[in-house]
């Protein structure tokens, strides 16, 4: 097990950003951290990192807690927008740094990927524009090929065709040296052919952890009559419904419908598989009714 | 497990060290700057006495390095403070590093800037005294040394002591901002208000001549150093 | 305290102006690289000063503070010394000159030039000798020096003259002499410590003085219009 969380807590003065998290990532998979804003994602891979501290609970990165540790911080590396390099070095210059602190480190690569880019190596980190930034930045977390890499947003900023080509280099890099890799993000539909497993939290607290067939098959879309809907479904289980004649909506769980099949076809009630991004949304959602219920 | 890497403390302490001391050179620019404006400015601790008796005046002019001496310690105090920012430590985390590797790499970078500080110090001095010579064609003399090794040492320890103190407050806000202001405040009263003032603690420093102020000087920084590395053993990084 | 605070006030001024400076022309000029050879670059200007100064400086040794204070101390030893005739070999490391008068007449006239106001002093001693009429003299020099800086040799200390049968005491004018001293460390340090060593008051007197000894044969007359002999035996 590379990374094992228990009952991790982290309290700020004006709120609890972490409420028990508990959960464990095997090594050397690619692992989709989902959540909506502030629901605590860049909190978590902070005490990873060993950046913050946890307020209780323990953190184990291969069997050693990761505050203040050399031995973790020699194999672990956390990309992230704020990351910031002394001012005097060039890129050049910050590539020779990383060449010495880590010695997995891929300076052709780093190079290349760099020159694809179109970023100077002659410029300096602080004078990039926010996507060159975030460009660098992943292209420094990849190249150190440590066992343990954190990407917080990693895209953040970046325009659409380097966008694809950067997921598409991860997973290169991915199969040539295999890592535990963390990505936090929104958009799950953009990392979905990238991760093996999800974990999604919620409000301080681990929602799901299950790999991503999972995930995509664990809720279901069913359109029809909502009155008809509802008779057969029990209430509690609806994670979102809309209420309508004909194309009234609710989205339920696979398992509590996989007996009424037939039935609620009979009924003229149509069963929709939704996407796993839309599955992490409905799960984390607060109402039942969506946006559409604050304006009703 | 068998691909992780691990770097021992001491090889990762002198790769930053090694490092950092390149990524803070621009203060010499600054210090050696403001080292040529001062001798421009003819500010360059000439000082002289007088005296008078029966059918004699006798006017002495010494060069000496007091000037540049209390520059290089200013120099010194905030560059260390500077130095133990919260924006300076957190470039640290981009690389290998933990607490203690981070503070005592300060620290021993620190030592190093105070050293060739002093080197340009005196640099300055033998500088600034040839440009006299050669423009006003004075003779000048000297006593038996031109170029006295303890005063260099005691100069340097003297500044590394000055840096250290500025270290120390620079770490003392990087730990909270109350604790530093409050760290100030109590230096501040500590000096003027009780029978503990400056007269004393100079008194202190220099009773008993030059090797027993080195080792007072040398002492004191490596605590100091010390107590701001514990310090912020437990620090979080935060608000990148 | 106030020029201090001015001196701080007036240093940091210079501070941000050359810090302003420095960002203002930017980072590109000032990589690591750069940086490290101006360093080097500034320390081998040194070296090169020391080199320099060192052919070109003279090496003038001063006096240490317990030189001087022993020096000082010797003004009235020594004076006493010659007054009560013992003969102590120490003293005679001052010993400037020995020269004589030949007197042509049975007389000498001690004769101040105007006003005259000399550190120096005339020791007459009386031997029993009738046939002679030589003088015998010896000049006793404590070097005048200040702060150490001796400057016996560049002060006119020729006070006395013989003359005509006149022994002239001359007026020496107001001399000044400026010494531009290298002192490679702390004036600052030096003054704390000397306020630690407990003959600190003798470190800015000054010392020097002139003795003049005579070894006159009794039957000569002393004519003292100076006011500067001691007759002691």
């Amino acid at each position: 097990m590379a990374i094992v969380c228990t009952d991790v807590y982290k309290k700020y003065r004006s709120h609890e950003a972490l409420k028990g998290m508990s959960f464990t990532i095997e090594e050397d998979k690619i692992t989709g951290l989902i959540g909506r804003n502030g629901a605590g994602k860049s909190t978590l891979l902070k005490i990873l990192a060993g950046h913050l501290r946890s307020t209780s609970g323990e953190v184990l990165l291969y069997g050693e807690q990761p505050f203040n540790n050399l031995k973790v911080s020699s194999n672990l590396v956390f990309v992230e927008d704020t990351m910031s390099f002394s001012p005097i070095f060039k890129l050049d210059e910050i590539f020779q740094i990383a060449k010495d602190f880590y010695p997995n480190w891929q300076d052709d690569l780093a190079r290349k990927l760099l020159e694809y880019a179109d970023i100077s190596d002659k410029n300096y980190h602080h004078k990039l524009s926010k996507g060159q930034k975030s460009t660098f930045n992943l292209i420094y977390g990849l190249a150190t090929r440590c066992k343990i890499t954190l990407l917080d947003e990693p895209m953040n900023g970046m325009d659409e065709a380097i966008r694809s080509d950067m997921y598409r280099a991860i997973l290169k890099e991915y199969i040539t040296f295999p890592r535990t890799i963390i990505i936090s993000s929104h958009h799950l539909q953009e990392i979905e052919h990238l991760i093996e497993d999800v974990l999604l939290i919620n409000q301080g607290q681990v929602t799901l952890h299950a790999p991503l067939e999972d995930v995509k098959g664990l809720l279901v879309k069913l359109v029809g009559n909502s009155e008809m809907i509802n008779e057969w479904i029990n209430s509690s289980e609806i994670y979102y419904e809309k209420n309508s004649q004909i194309n009234g909506e609710a989205i339920v769980e696979t398992t509590s419908i996989t007996s009424l099949k037939n039935e609620l076809i009979a009924k003229g009630i149509t069963i929709q598989p939704i996407s796993a991004s839309e599955v992490c949304k409905y799960l984390t959602s607060q109402r039942k009714g969506g946006i559409d219920d604050v304006f009703k | 497990m068998m691909s992780l890497n691990s770097l021992t403390t001491s090889q990762v302490l002198w790769k930053q060290v090694k490092w950092k001391c390149k990524a803070f050179s621009q203060s010499f620019i600054t210090l050696i700057g403001i080292l040529i404006v001062i001798q421009l400015l003819g500010w360059n601790g000439s000082g002289s006495s007088g005296g008078g008796s029966n059918q004699f005046s006798v006017y002495i002019h010494f060069y000496s390095l007091d000037m540049t001496f209390i520059i290089t310690c200013i120099w010194a105090f905030i560059q260390s403070l500077l130095m133990q920012g919260r924006i300076q430590q957190q470039d640290d985390y981009s690389i290998v590093t933990n607490r203690i590797v981070c503070n005592v790499s300060n620290s021993i970078v620190v030592t190093i800037y105070c050293f060739i500080a002093t080197l340009i110090a005196i640099a300055s001095f033998y500088i600034s005294v040839l440009f006299y010579r050669l423009f006003s064609g004075i003779d000048l003399i000297r006593n038996e040394l031109l170029f006295n090794p303890v005063e260099v040492i005691v100069t340097f320890l003297l500044i590394l002591l000055v840096a250290a103190s500025g270290f120390f407050i620079g770490s003392a806000f990087h730990f909270s901002k109350m604790f530093g202001i409050g760290v100030i405040v109590l230096f501040v009263v500590l000096l003027n208000l009780t029978p503990l003032g400056i007269a004393n603690v100079i008194k202190f420093l220099f009773n008993g001549g030059d090797l027993l102020l080195m080792l007072k000087a040398l002492v004191g920084s490596i605590l100091i150093f010390g107590l701001s590395t514990l310090m912020l053993n437990r620090n979080e990084v935060t608000r990148r | 305290m106030m020029p201090i605070i001015m001196l701080i006030i007036s240093l940091a001024f210079i501070f941000l102006i050359v810090i302003t400076l420095s960002k203002v022309l930017g980072s590109r000029v000032w990589t690591a690289k750069v940086n490290q050879w101006i360093v080097f670059g500034y320390l081998a200007l040194g070296l090169i000063s020391i080199g320099i100064l060192s052919f070109s400086t003279e090496a003038v040794k001063k006096y240490s503070i317990e030189e001087r204070k022993a020096m000082y101390e010797d003004e009235t030893k020594l004076w006493n010394s010659l007054l009560s005739g013992q003969k102590n070999s120490y003293y005679e490391r001052y010993l400037q000159k020995e020269w004589e008068i030949e007197l042509a007449s049975d007389q000498i006239r001690i004769v101040p030039h105007l006003a005259t106001d000399i550190k120096a002093g005339v020791l007459v001693e009386k031997r029993d000798d009738p046939n002679s009429n030589v003088i015998y003299a010896k000049t006793y020099v404590i070097p005048y020096q200040y702060r150490g800086n001796d400057f016996t040799k560049q002060a006119s200390l020729d006070y006395f003259k013989f003359e005509n049968n006149n022994l002239i005491v001359q007026q020496v004018n107001n001399q000044e002499f400026t010494f531009y001293e290298i002192y490679p460390g702390m004036q600052m340090l030096d003054q704390i410590n000397d306020y630690n060593i407990e003959h600190d008051a003798y470190y800015s007197f000054f010392t020097g003085r002139t003795i003049l000894f005579l070894n006159v044969p009794s039957h000569v007359n002393i004519i003292d219009e100076s006011g500067y002999v001691y007759l002691v035996r």
